[in-house]
């Protein structure tokens, strides 16, 4: 199993966190139900680990976006403070 | 002082009180209680509010007899008397209306219970929200608190989705037509996932465009989940019954429509371990594998043992073997190489041979023929040459053999 079937055509970073996190949560469930060569293996625990972190990263460096329909979208920018 | 006999003073009272063009023909506005009906067909209930109460009493024919019940607020017109006989003060009511707040209540709980008929509040129809939705629409005032609490929960709790927000007067003539402009708005928004109606506390009168027939059927009929935070926990409005979720605030409705960050936070640490426990298992259970196969090859060794020791015979065996052969050659070698010096010339002339040849040509005679008296010819020992002329040539005379 390489990269290119786990997300395709897609680099990991462009993904969804529903994406991500659906993802993660399958490499779980394909190495719980075994039947992987070691190579397989080894291969979903890195992919797995990898999306792990950008799912992470996504949650922690997100901010609020708004927008007023028919007004130019906005970028919160008081996250930190109110946080 | 003069002293009165009760009823002649209750007799100045109703005088009185029958004289007064105000108590003649008023209007009070109240809550039914303790509405009776004697055998006479009469009617006799009290009025009251906050502060005070009144008796009533209605005499047949009465107009509007129905709406006198208990709890219900009405108006009721009529006159302010007493009644000597028990000396109470009572309104003596001509006929009665609805509150308007009554009204509206009635009003609204006959729209509801068509609503409800048609199958708009059926709990079966309620879509479940999506686990991450992309972008939360919003349909509130931009005016007071509400839009800045929704705003606060989704940053604190999922700041990963984005707020759009369809602002719409929530109050007055204009809040229907702007409510649900706001919710076709948001349904043409593609990366919506869930929309919320929102709206702080009010009276009945207030919250009149959320109990809206238009807008409780524009939220049955909405493509993207609505999730309703209208008012207080108190209040439930049309709207939030056909609402997908209902939540008793707009910071509620806010809290139930996004994840928690710091729960899906924990759930990934979690996954992480689970990745690593699971490969782990699979790594050890590898290496069991490889464990087993080893002690089985231990457990094999002495099969091996055998196999090597008779490659090692064999190896013995052909080394001798080779060995043999390879002395026999060199015995055979030697032997070649005795015979071969015997052939060797010197080893003849050293016995006492000589090789004659002709001087001239260097040419060996082998025969009488090949020289003639007074050739010059050469003739090899084993330590010299020696140069000779012959004298004379004689055959070897025929043996007879």
């Amino acid at each position: 199993m390489d990269d290119h079937t786990q997300y395709p055509n897609q680099n990991i970073d462009d993904l969804s966190f529903e994406e991500t996190y659906s993802l993660l949560t399958e490499s779980i469930k394909q190495l719980e139900e075994g039947g992987l060569t070691l190579s397989e293996a080894t291969q979903l625990y890195l992919s797995g680990i990898s999306l792990a972190n950008h799912a992470s990263e996504m949650l922690s460096k997100a901010e609020l976006q708004i927008k007023t329909l028919s007004q130019p979208e906005l970028v919160d920018q008081n996250h930190d403070d109110e946080d | 002082m003069s002293v009165y006999s009760i009823a002649e003073i209750t007799t100045f009272i109703k005088l009185h009180l029958e004289n007064e063009p105000v108590l003649r023909n008023l209007s009070i506005k109240g809550e039914v209680s303790n509405a009776t009906v004697s055998a006479a067909g009469h009617v006799y209930f009290t009025l009251k509010d906050t502060a005070a109460q009144i008796r009533c009493v209605m005499f047949r024919p009465q107009r509007n007899r129905h709406l006198v019940e208990a709890g219900v607020s009405l108006i009721a017109h009529g006159s302010i008397s007493i009644y000597e006989a028990r000396g109470d003060l009572q309104f003596y009511v001509e006929d009665v209306v609805s509150d308007g707040s009554g009204a509206l209540a009635a009003e609204l709980e006959a729209l509801r219970s068509a609503l409800e008929a048609e199958g708009l509040f059926e709990p079966s129809r309620k879509r479940s929200l999506p686990p991450f939705p992309r972008a939360i629409g919003v349909v509130t005032s931009v005016q007071g608190a509400v839009l800045h609490d929704i705003q606060n929960v989704l940053r604190r709790r999922y700041p990963l989705t984005k707020l759009r927000i369809a602002p719409t007067t929530v109050q007055g003539q204009d809040a229907v037509t702007g409510v649900l402009e706001s919710i076709q708005k948001l349904n043409r928004e593609p990366d919506i996932d869930v929309i919320i109606i929102a709206r702080g506390g009010g009276s009945l009168e207030d919250l009149a465009a959320f109990n809206d027939e238009r807008v409780v059927r524009a939220i049955h009929g909405s493509k993207t989940p609505i999730v309703s935070g209208i008012g207080h926990e108190t209040d439930t409005t049309l709207s939030d019954m056909a609402a997908d979720v209902r939540a008793p605030t707009p910071s509620a409705a806010a809290e139930v429509s996004v994840p928690s960050a710091d729960n899906l936070l924990r759930q990934i640490i979690e996954m992480t371990y689970m990745l690593g426990s699971e490969f782990g298992a699979i790594v050890s259970q590898r290496s069991q594998s490889i464990q087993s196969a080893r002690s089985q090859l231990e457990s094999g060794k002495p099969q091996f043992t055998r196999l090597y020791q008779q490659i090692d015979d064999l190896l013995q065996v052909s080394f001798k073997s080779i060995k043999a052969n390879y002395m026999f050659q060199v015995e055979a070698i030697h032997s070649l190489r005795s015979r071969l010096e015997t052939l060797n010339p010197d080893h003849v002339l050293g016995r006492g041979y000589s090789v004659v040849t002709i001087e001239s040509t260097g040419e060996v005679i082998k025969g009488h023929k090949q020289v003639t008296q007074g050739s010059n010819i050469t003739a090899t020992t084993h330590d010299g040459t020696i140069h000779a002329m012959v004298t004379k040539v004689s055959p070897v005379e025929s043996s007879g053999l």
